[in-house]
């Protein structure tokens, strides 16, 4: 029985940490030393490129900001006359841009100021009737300007009450 | 040029040293953590560690250097384990039998690695130790950094320990 007892404690313990490992433990143990002893700038180079990557996809993938087309404030100015176009002068306007950084385009100076506008059809008329009745655009002139001027009232005048026991 | 030709001569040193101890070393690692996986693992960390101390070449016995590293790492590694929640023992056949459930299947071995499993780890590993690739009680206690004595009285006492658990067992048995 102790023999017996005996012999099944050292099998047990023989046993115990008796494994042996997969076969190539030698290769796998040199392979990993060389796959974790490759040179370091290899990573930091791939690391490097991989972020410069990632910069350039973000600048191009971003979507662009709208380019608002530069609006020229320009007062509205009839077409000059060719002769007006001779004497004219240049005349700086600036348009602004965005972020200030103006821009200069020349526009022709006139000499009359303000700028001579056409006649409108009403204005035609009227100097024709001059023209053909002086007299008349005269006295139409004058009680136009009549009628458009102050209304005159004459003073109230009220006469006085006569008592019915005076009758 | 003779640069090149000293490197590629220590490289070469270095693999006869991975042939000639990686079986030992994974033994060692294997008799603390009883886990194939784990103990190939730490054999690959130690050699690894080995390389890159670069004083290798300067050690005067390497296998009792190798197998003191090798402990070390092994029961690092089993300290993560534990802490994790895993169990120790998951190569045993006697996985999920408890020493009273293998008696019962007559299967004495894994009651005795069931019973050792259960043992104190400043008794289980001396003699995890002395089973492991034949160590002598000299070498246990250079890997352990504990008197030889010391070494000897650990090992008795767990073989005593082991002895009457199972005598109870087997008594239990007849």
């Amino acid at each position: 029985m102790k023999d017996e007892l005996e012999r099944i404690l050292d099998e047990g313990i023989a046993g115990y940490a008796k494994s042996e490992p997969l076969a190539g433990l030698a290769e796998r143990i040199l392979a990993r030393i060389r796959t974790a002893e490759q040179p370091q700038w290899r990573w930091s180079f791939a690391i490097g490129l991989a972020v410069i990557a990632v910069g350039v996809v973000v600048i191009i993938g971003l979507p662009r900001r709208e380019e608002r087309p530069a609006v020229r404030a320009v007062a509205s100015v009839p077409m000059p006359k060719p002769a007006m176009l001779a004497e004219a002068k240049a005349v700086r306007v600036v348009t602004k841009r965005r972020h200030g950084i103006g821009h200069i385009t020349e526009l022709p100076k006139l000499a009359v100021f303000p700028t001579p506008s056409p006649l409108t059809s009403e204005e035609r008329l009227l100097v024709a009737l001059v023209k053909r009745d002086p007299q008349g655009a005269a006295e139409a002139f004058e009680s136009l300007r009549k009628r458009n001027g102050p209304i005159e009232i004459a003073p109230l005048a009220i006469p006085p009450l006569e008592s019915p026991t005076e009758q | 040029m003779a640069n090149e030709r000293e490197i590629a001569h220590c490289e070469e040193r270095f693999e006869g040293l991975v042939q000639r101890q990686s079986r030992f070393v994974f033994r060692v690692a294997y008799a603390v953590l009883r886990n194939s996986h784990d103990a190939e693992d730490v054999a690959q960390e130690v050699f690894l560690k080995l390389y890159r101390s670069s004083g290798w070449d300067r050690i005067n016995d390497e296998r009792a250097y190798l197998a003191r590293v090798a402990w070390r790492t092994a029961m690092d590694r089993l300290g993560k384990t534990r802490d994790a929640g895993e169990a120790l023992n998951e190569d045993s056949a006697s996985q999920d039998a408890t020493p009273e459930q293998a008696a019962v299947a007559a299967n004495w071995s894994a009651v005795v690695q069931k019973l050792i499993d259960a043992l104190p780890q400043e008794l289980r590993i001396p003699l995890a130790l002395s089973s492991a690739d034949e160590l002598n009680s000299g070498e246990i206690a250079e890997i352990l950094g504990i008197p030889e004595g010391t070494v000897r009285t650990r090992i008795m006492k767990a073989r005593e320990i082991l002895k009457g658990k199972l005598a109870r067992l087997m008594g239990g048995q007849k």
